[in-house]
């Protein structure tokens, strides 16, 4: 025991401080009635009398502030209760008092120890108040939400759970009623004698949850059976008679309906159709936009379609003239591949013969990409070499017969004759100047000067070393060029 | 059972950050400290008493 005047240690039978000579039986038996206190609470402490606990050892502390075991066990109790910051502060105050040998120093570090469950125990706190505030204020379904939460990460915290308790009472409903029952039930198993709780048990006494009537009816039996008792009276077996009221018809009820339905029609208008007029309109946007997709993967699939036609007609179309030219068609002259052959033969012939004419004839006939075999085309090459310039000189000498009405023509001048015959010409030799002179000079006689001036100017122009070049250009300044 | 009153009887926790406005709010004064004092005070009283000079009347 420590002197109060003094603080120097004296024993707890001295009835004087041997230090300042202070009176301490006083302080003694208040310091004893401290201690009475102490024991009391640590008793009730460890029946779970939690509540009374509390009491005890606050008048304990009354009587000896200093009482570092009341002030610890306070503290602890206070932690059980989920009462953190109230418990943090016993132990601090405990530790003001005894700095070492102090059991609180270890019960602030085990709590400090973890910082995430530091954490955890404010931010229950936080939700409590929060929760608490909702309720207040007449958000109790967020207050609900809320303290289910607190509940969750503390389920000892005594104050939030009565708090949820409560909220389930207000809202009258047998599920909740059920569920504040639930909570209830384990709190006070925490704390067993805690008023407030015993008192909202007692409200939902009419609450029965599953299991609890029998184990109760088993206990009853039990008690029964150990002492002779009184027989047992349902509570409600005797009610308080009131005298008889008729009721009295009203329309209050058919109000009620009726304004009921008007309510839940409003709702109905300014809630739930806006909400499904919504649904429809996304409805129809994504019925609208799966059809935009399918659309547009329709015409692409229409568009690959239309390409795959007509790559396979040009297919066909190259297969039916790969066909055709293996069956013998060309379509290039109209020549079958055996007539190109049979033309090629008779030119050979004529050429043998020396029928050059003849032979060039022949072989105009021939579709030389018929001709396979390579030796043939330089067959068909030698052939008309020697046969086309030939027969161009022919075919000019009798054309210009034609013009001159000479030969075959004497004293019956034929330009158009001559025209034909000349061009023939000019087929089996293009550089042939001599019939280009005399088409010319057939244009001429036929008044058509586009086209002799045409010949004339081909000979000046591509043919300049030709003999025929001063006399085109002379026929050319006759018509004025 | 009133509700609303049931509701008002439940405070506000204090956080942990708050711990050390608990700490300095709570009352430490004991029967010890009261004693203390009253005994202080009839100590003082004592004193104070025969130092008193009392009130002579005047004839």
């Amino acid at each position: 025991m420590n002197c109060p005047r003094c603080n120097a240690k004296i024993a707890f039978t001295r009835n004087q401080c041997d230090n300042c000579g202070q009176d301490m039986r006083m302080y003694r038996r208040i310091f004893s009635l401290s201690n009475i206190y102490y024991n009391k609470g640590l008793e009730q402490a460890k029946v779970r009398d939690l509540s009374g606990a509390i009491r005890s050892l606050c008048q304990s502390l009354e009587f000896n502030k200093c009482n570092i075991n009341a002030r610890n066990l306070l503290g602890l109790i206070y932690f059980e209760e989920g009462e953190v910051v109230s418990a943090l502060s016993e132990w601090v105050i405990s530790k003001h008092f005894q700095a070492e040998n102090n059991d609180a120093d270890s019960y602030i570090n085990e709590v400090q120890a973890n910082p995430n469950r530091l954490e955890m125990y404010n931010q229950t706190l936080k939700k409590y108040n929060a929760a608490l505030y909702s309720a207040q204020h007449g958000d109790e379904d967020m207050a609900i939400i809320q303290l289910k939460k607190v509940v969750n990460l503390n389920p000892k915290f005594i104050r939030a759970s009565q708090l949820l308790a409560l909220l389930y009472m207000m809202t009258g409903k047998r599920d909740n009623r059920i569920r504040a029952k639930r909570v209830l039930n384990h709190i006070s198993r925490i704390d067993e004698t805690n008023t407030t709780t015993l008192r909202y048990l007692k409200e939902l006494s009419d609450v029965h949850l599953k299991g609890e009537a029998a184990s109760k009816k088993v206990e009853n039996d039990n008690s029964e059976k150990g002492r002779k008792m009184l027989p047992r009276v349902e509570s409600d077996a005797y009610k308080t008679i009131t005298p008889y009221k008729e009721e009295k018809p009203s329309v209050l009820p058919f109000i009620n309906v009726i304004v009921g339905v008007v309510i839940g029609m409003a709702l109905m208008g300014f809630l739930i159709m806006p909400h499904i007029n919504a649904r429809r309109s996304s409805n129809a946007n994504s019925a609208f936009k799966k059809y935009s997709e399918e659309k547009a993967a329709s015409d692409s699939d229409a568009s690959t379609l239309r390409n795959e036609k007509k790559e396979l007609e040009e297919k066909l179309e190259d297969l039916q003239k790969e066909n055709a030219e293996l069956k013998g068609d060309t379509s290039g002259t109209g020549t079958t591949m055996k007539e190109s052959y049979e033309a090629f033969i008779a030119a050979m012939q004529y050429y043998s013969d020396k029928k050059y004419v003849d032979a060039a004839e022949s072989l105009l006939k021939v579709n030389k990409n018929s001709l396979s075999d390579d030796a043939v085309k330089e067959l068909y090459r030698d052939i008309k070499k020697g046969t086309f310039e030939e027969a161009s000189k022919s075919y000019f000498e009798e054309g210009r017969d034609a013009y001159n009405g000479q030969g075959e023509y004497a004293g019956n001048k034929d330009y158009e004759k001559a025209v034909e015959l000349l061009l023939k010409s000019l087929g089996f030799d293009e550089n042939n100047t001599d019939a280009m002179y005399f088409l010319g000079r057939c244009y001429q006689q036929q008044s058509d000067i586009s086209k002799a001036k045409k010949y004339y100017n081909q000979i000046v122009e591509e043919h300049p070393d030709s003999a025929r070049v001063s006399e085109a250009q002379s026929r050319l300044r006759e018509l004025g060029e | 059972m009133d509700f609303e009153a049931e509701l008002k009887k439940f405070q506000p926790s204090l956080d942990i950050e708050q711990a050390e406005d608990a700490i300095y709010g709570n009352n430490t004064t004991d029967v010890t400290d009261l004693l203390q004092t009253i005994l202080l005070g009839a100590q003082d009283s004592g004193k104070n008493k025969n130092n008193t000079i009392e009130w002579v009347e005047e004839s």
